[in-house]
């Protein structure tokens, strides 16, 4: 029977799946609800010594149809002063003595904006603090939108000033907007980071309100850019969590785009050892919980696998280089013909985009073999999804 | 009444939407389709003095339910040689003497590999030269692709060897993959340049197979980081088109995610002059076009622009509004 609590950190999580520093844990009465609800953990709203004056929150929400897949944000720091947050800690560990819950904190370019934060915080029964590091107003000029997670130098400042406040683990929640993650992880690990949290959310504009002309979820001509995250995120955060995972020897825990328990699963096969939701709160409420609960769980006993330990880097090995890929294994396009719809968008988009190589037999789609290259483009097209890829050998054998 | 029709760096487009380098471009015979279904212009296929073979499969969408919102492809530039190309030009140029045609040119670390396919190109009548530094896919190590686009001086570079080939105007299309992009952005404008495209796909692992471990797409049970474009990286664009906008005088060809009219109302208010459209065409045909088209002029006529340039930029701060 697995099991899916882990240890990471020196902290037992009874799960992996731990709520990210959003508005999902703004409070203590939110966090209490969801950690009744059963999840791994939390990690608290961002806190600053100087918290954020406006509570409403500016956010897009971005959708195709009826389906979210993206959310772009501008402001990410707490309400509440580090004062009421000793509190909120009081309140729930009052009710879960054990369950793990992680300070983010921010600060700017002083010692003591970071070192007073966490004297202060550290008082209080929590088990790390994870730093904001996708956060923008690092250089306190007003003009910078330099994020502290793209500049190794002062990265390392700040990492060195919180470990030196405290003997807690030390987490990095690190930019994705960047050339390449790997020197800012390395700064942050000579400084003494314990693990990392990949990614933070990409900067990106939500879109523009077509009738006002104005950009969302601004609004108002101060600026345009914001946080994006959600599943669009997903792709990059995977890269990201891969790339460190590959190079460096640190704990990761993945964030961005986490809704089911298979995009968990992904993120631990690309080596992280725990996941981090927000956006599938959100969206759906605490309850999914227990949709990601059972279903990791039965996942990993069909896979064999005892705890979510053993799936930490599995896919690692698979991702290569372009020049370790077999130019020459070649598949082919198939479909079960007999559940055809005769809707011909195959035939379109390989007559348009792809080889010309299926053509209408009546109602029914044919595919001709000895133009198709095997590109994958059909398989994604079908409304009744019964196209697949299969290699070529097996066709002509 | 108003008219998609644009004119900017010296190229008349009947509309502004125009077909971005890659699988709907591969060949002579698609960009004539293309051109015959209404499409404003194309940027063909990447071409290089080294044509590449594809891996196979090369695509995977990410989807929620049955919506896709990613698309990730792990393929590299045109396989057809740089005469083939000449040829395929020729072919298009005799059917459309008028309809804008873009050549996606690609070259290594030297002034060689970028000016020859220029001088070959060059006199079958294209419009454009688009400089593709930034594909993703690349080996590590290869100084062809996004290597060479995420460092100003090696970008600046070769932007000045193309500059110095040809009298053209010359567009680069940038990559995301970066932590700045203006300091790229400025290499390109002091080396000459004199469009952006903005922009290729963010590198990203499109997915794991959970039962084999494979990344997505799987060749033979292996996979890379590939290139993601579609609808997810139209919000990473849309910035960089504003920033581009805001910080150089150049015009923007903005290409992410537009699958829809609305969506090049985006990039127009924020500062582009035409977008680039690609994954849309792949997941529907190019008939799309009619639908583009159509939605942007009711659009245009309902809030009485007679042209795109009245729209463009009207989204970005009031500050950085160009003339």
């Amino acid at each position: 029977m697995a099991s899916l609590g882990i240890k990471l950190l020196g902290v037992e999580f009874p799960n992996p799946f731990i709520l990210a520093s959003s508005p999902a844990t703004s409070d203590s009465k939110q966090i209490m609800s969801a950690f009744n609800s059963g999840w791994g953990g939390a990690v608290l709203k961002t806190i600053s010594l100087v918290p954020a004056n406006q509570t409403t929150l500016k956010n897009h929400i971005i959708r195709s149809g009826r389906v979210r897949w993206g959310s772009v944000g501008v402001d990410a720091v707490s309400d509440k002063s580090a004062n009421l947050w000793g509190e909120e800690i009081d309140r729930i560990r009052n009710v879960f003595p054990n369950r793990p819950i992680i300070a983010n904190i921010i600060g700017d370019n002083t010692p003591s904006s970071w070192v007073e934060l966490v004297s202060h915080l550290k008082e209080f029964p929590i088990n790390a603090f994870e730093i904001n590091a996708g956060y923008s107003n690092f250089e306190d000029d007003g003009a910078s939108e330099t994020e502290l997670g793209q500049d190794p130098q002062a990265l390392e400042k700040v990492v060195n000033w919180v470990k030196g406040a405290t003997d807690l683990p030390v987490i990095v929640k690190l930019s994705p907007n960047v050339t390449d993650i790997i020197p800012i992880a390395r700064a942050a690990i000579e400084a003494g980071a314990d693990a990392f949290t990949a990614t933070s959310g990409l900067s990106g504009v939500g879109g523009v309100d077509i009738t006002s002309l104005k950009p969302l979820p601004w609004g108002d001509g101060d600026g345009f850019a914001g946080e994006y995250t959600g599943p669009g995120l997903k792709p990059v955060a995977l890269r990201w969590t891969a790339y460190i995972a590959k190079s460096l020897p640190t704990p990761i825990m993945g964030s961005g785009g986490v809704l089911t328990w298979q995009d968990a699963a992904e993120y631990f096969a690309v080596g992280a050892s725990a996941v981090q939701l927000s956006n599938a709160v959100i969206w759906q409420g605490i309850q999914i919980i227990d949709d990601l609960k059972v279903g990791f769980e039965n996942y990993l006993e069909r896979m064999n696998l005892n705890s979510p330990v053993e799936l930490v880097g599995r896919a690692l090995p698979n991702i290569v280089g372009f020049d370790e890929l077999d130019i020459d294994f070649k598949y082919v396009a198939t479909l079960d013909e007999s559940e055809c719809i005769g809707c011909e968008l195959c035939v379109r988009v390989c007559n348009d985009a792809g080889f010309q190589a299926i053509l209408m037999d009546g109602d029914i789609a044919k595919i001709d073999y000895s133009k198709c290259d095997g590109c994958g483009l059909c398989i994604y097209v079908c409304p009744p999804d019964i196209m697949e890829m299969v290699p070529r050998d097996q066709i002509e054998a | 009444m108003s008219t998609l029709e644009t004119t900017f760096l010296g190229i008349n487009f009947p509309n502004p939407f125009i077909l971005a380098a890659g699988p709907p471009t591969a060949n002579g015979s698609m960009v004539i389709e293309a051109f015959k279904s209404g499409w404003g212009g194309a940027v063909l296929k990447t071409i290089g003095m080294v044509p590449t073979k594809h891996p196979s499969p090369r695509v995977h969408a990410m989807r929620s339910g049955k919506v896709k919102w990613g698309f990730l492809d792990i393929e590299l530039i045109s396989d057809m040689t740089v005469d083939q190309w000449a040829a395929e030009i020729d072919m298009i140029r005799d059917a459309f003497p008028d309809r804008p045609i873009i050549a996606s040119i690609m070259g290594e670390d030297n002034p060689q590999s970028w000016q020859e396919v220029v001088r070959r190109i060059e006199p079958h009548g294209v419009n454009a030269f688009e400089m593709n530094a930034s594909c993703p896919n690349f080996a590590a190590g290869e100084e062809r692709g996004s290597k060479l686009g995420q460092d100003p001086e090696s970008l600046g570079k070769a932007v000045s060897w193309v500059r110095e080939a040809t009298i053209l105007p010359v567009i680069v299309k940038l990559t995301p993959n970066v932590t700045d992009i203006t300091p790229l952005a400025q290499a390109c404008v002091d080396a000459g340049a004199d469009a952006f495209c903005a922009g290729n796909s963010l590198s990203g692992i499109g997915g794991i197979d959970l039962e084999t471990f494979s990344p997505l797409p799987s060749v033979d049970g292996i996979g890379i980081v590939g290139g993601y474009g579609g609808p997810g990286l139209r919000p990473v664009m849309l910035r960089i088109t504003a920033e581009l906008a805001q910080s150089t005088p150049l015009h923007i060809f903005g290409c992410g995610g537009v699958s829809k009219w609305q969506d090049a109302v985006e990039y127009l208010a924020l500062g582009a002059s035409a977008v680039q459209i690609c994954t849309a065409v792949m997941w529907e045909g190019v008939q799309i076009i009619q639908k583009l088209t159509s939605g942007l002029t009711k659009y245009l006529e309902k809030h009485k622009y007679d042209s795109l340039t009245q729209l463009q930029g009207r989204a970005l701060p009031e500050s950085a509004l160009k003339g």
